[in-house]
């Protein structure tokens, strides 16, 4: 891997602990506010057998939704204030934004393939073959040795011992 | 039976057994690999433990849960990595005399160590958990809804460095919990006219989804190439008894302390440790090797972290309320064998406090003596690229999530939670309360209303002297960490002027 390549990502600086982020902060605050918005308003809309009034089956979900909303408009105003809040993450790298990505892209596909019927028995062992080489690992040993252990692994442990329909 | 026999005869069948070694094993080698937590270790254990029996399962949980206490001291000592946070003070001073040329002195005073401190923290199990929950019996709904907010709140607190996320989180959870049947009237709520919706969200994909998935996309997310060669040269092995010897107060008190701070509810090893290490600093005839590979702090920190567990099961078996994240992945475990932990556990199972103790006697005699052999063979498994270690996670998430239920759509729930997870934590909000609120949720609002039901909230404060304690307890352990904050900077803006 070059130096370039593994240079931190923009938005979260480049120390050893990723930097606070306000314009993050307010859309975080933002996407809270709109779960608590929606929340409250899925709570009301509740259909219930029998109206009781008082203390129904609308009431707790009306009551957390509430909070939701307070807590959104707490980190709102945080962020609008400039509240400086260590997040405790580590920085990300570019690089590991495109392998991320293409992971989760990954595990979709093996996710859409399973669903109609392709064995995973296939899809696992050709999932790491297709990871590892995203990961930059070329040698025989991660592309052919490692997903055939994890193959033979997933056949003995989960479709022989645990009966697992795989 | 008596319930000791019947418990201890259930982990004397050949599939217990054989679940104990399996999680005794898995357990150390979660604990070497930095990165792999026991939450996500334990999390991931779950799914293939569902179907077997209360004790089986429990044997490969709670043995996971114990042993890595003593397999994440290895990387802290020998690459300056703590192997979960729990080891972070390990670091302080393992590292530095695992390069004076001490490694081996210091992966045997570190096991010696976190045997004392979990049999010390065995001690509150066996003789606080009973009476705990005893008095707890006397708990009203309104006293139990008090006592899960004092439960949320203090991990909320503890969990983030932002009070507004930590509650957002801890409602989150909640919220996640309300999908479903109404725990009283069972009319469906946020199902959408859909019968599959109604039985709410899978909580293995939920917990797999936040603490495995999310936990490994972080991780290819952040990971950076500057490795540290593992030191090779162990040295000398066993302490000499003058070195037992020093290390012998230290560790009492480190230890007696670990174990208070392992009784609240959310405070982990990881506080515990840095607690520990300072107070071995405090009483020490040498702090100046402190930090510089000193024996007493290394003892100091790892008895105290390690001595956090009898607390956190403690709470977690008499209260229902989990001591740490690792508790709270067992506790719905628990709840679906259909063991309820809680006041009545010590009632109506006495026999499987007696599994559970004895499994965690067991797991620290065996974790102890593999510990102290040398063990030269575990410098090589720090080798292992991590990029081995991600696909093995990923494909057993997706394994063992599927496994639950046989159902393809479950792992597509562990994907969206493990992004909603990476999300989270990204912008800072923290995975454990929103666990928890999904395991508390409902039987907060259960409790809050059959309590409301029943009378006045007034009423209830004036009357309920215990309810009102906890209330009090829940919202000042919220706004502890904001006052004791205000508390420091007035301090530091004084000092000055003192001098």
């Amino acid at each position: 891997m070059t130096e370039s390549e593994d240079q931190p990502g923009v938005a979260d600086g480049g120390s050893g602990v990723a930097a606070t982020a306000p314009a993050m902060e307010k859309v975080a605050a933002g996407v809270v506010l709109g779960f608590g918005v929606l929340m409250l308003v899925g709570a009301r809309g509740i259909a219930l057998r029998n109206e009781t009034g008082g203390i129904d089956p609308r009431w707790w979900p009306t009551v957390i939704a509430v909070g939701i909303i307070a807590s959104g408009v707490w980190m709102l105003a945080n962020a609008l204030l400039g509240v400086s809040i260590d997040r405790e993450v580590d920085p990300s790298r570019r690089r590991g934004w495109t392998q991320m990505l293409a992971t989760v892209g990954g595990l979709a596909v093996v996710l859409v393939l399973w669903h109609f019927g392709v064995t995973f028995l296939l899809l696992g062992p050709l999932f790491l073959v297709a990871i590892n080489w995203i990961y930059g690992l070329r040698k025989w040993t991660s592309l052919l040795l490692f997903p055939a252990i994890i193959a033979t692994l997933l056949y003995l442990v989960f479709r022989l011992l645990l009966k697992v329909p795989l | 039976m008596n319930p000791i026999l019947e418990g201890l005869s259930a982990l004397a069948e050949p599939t217990a057994i054989l679940c104990f070694l399996i999680g005794l094993g898995l357990g150390l080698l979660v604990g070497v690999f930095p990165g792999i937590t026991i939450s996500m270790a334990v999390a991931l254990a779950t799914s293939f433990t569902l179907t077997l029996e209360p004790a089986q399962g429990l044997a490969m949980l709670l043995a996971i849960y114990v042993s890595a206490q003593y397999g994440d001291r290895i990387p802290s000592i020998l690459v300056n990595t703590p192997g979960t946070p729990a080891a972070v003070a390990t670091t302080l001073d393992g590292y530095p005399m695992a390069r004076k040329g001490q490694a081996g002195l210091a992966l045997s005073i570190s096991a010696i160590a976190t045997t004392v401190g979990i049999l010390m923290s065995m001690l509150v199990l066996v003789f606080l958990a009973q009476p705990i929950a005893a008095f707890a019996l006397r708990f009203g709904p309104f006293e139990m809804f008090a006592l899960v907010c004092f439960g949320l709140t203090v991990i909320i607190s503890i969990a983030s460095n932002s009070l507004a996320k930590g509650i957002f989180a801890g409602l989150l959870g909640i919220a996640l919990a309300i999908m479903g049947l109404d725990p009283i009237t069972g009319d469906a709520r946020f199902a959408f006219g859909q019968a599959e919706l109604t039985g709410g969200f899978n909580f293995i994909a939920l917990i797999i989804g936040l603490f495995g998935i999310t936990e490994v996309l972080d991780q290819i997310l952040t990971h950076h190439e500057h490795k540290i060669r593992p030191i090779s040269s162990l040295g000398r092995w066993w302490p000499t008894k003058g070195e037992l010897k020093r290390v012998a107060r230290p560790m009492a008190q480190s230890g007696g302390l670990g174990v208070l701070i392992g009784v609240i509810p959310a405070a982990g090893g990881d506080i515990a440790g840095l607690v520990g290490w300072n107070r071995a600093k405090a009483i020490s005839k040498h702090p100046e090797e402190f930090g510089k590979g000193s024996i007493e702090g290394l003892a100091g920190s790892d008895t105290a972290s390690s001595s956090t567990l009898g607390g956190a099961v403690t709470t977690t078996l008499s209260l229902g309320i989990p001591g740490d994240s690792v508790m709270a992945i067992m506790l719905g475990s628990m709840i679906i064998w259909g063991i309820q932990p809680g006041p009545s556990l010590f009632e109506r199972r006495p026999d499987i406090i007696v599994t559970i103790v004895a499994i965690m006697l067991f797991a620290t005699i065996a974790s102890t003596i593999v510990s102290l052999l040398r063990t030269k063979g575990m410098t090589k498994l720090l080798d292992l690229q991590p990029q081995w270690i991600w696909g093995i996670i990923l494909v057993f998430c997706l394994v063992g999530t599927y496994a639950t239920t046989n159902n393809v759509l479950t792992a597509v729930q562990m994907l969206l939670f493990g992004l909603v997870g990476l999300l989270l934590r990204r912008v800072g909000i923290p995975a454990g309360p929103v666990v928890l609120g999904f395991l508390l949720g409902p039987l907060a609002e259960a409790n809050l209303r059959r309590a409301m039901l029943i009378g006045e909230p007034i009423e209830f404060l004036t009357n309920r002297p215990i309810a009102t304690v906890l209330l009090a307890l829940a919202i000042g352990s919220l706004f502890w960490p904001i006052i004791s904050k205000r508390l420091k900077n007035r301090a530091a803006r004084r000092a000055p002027t003192a001098v």
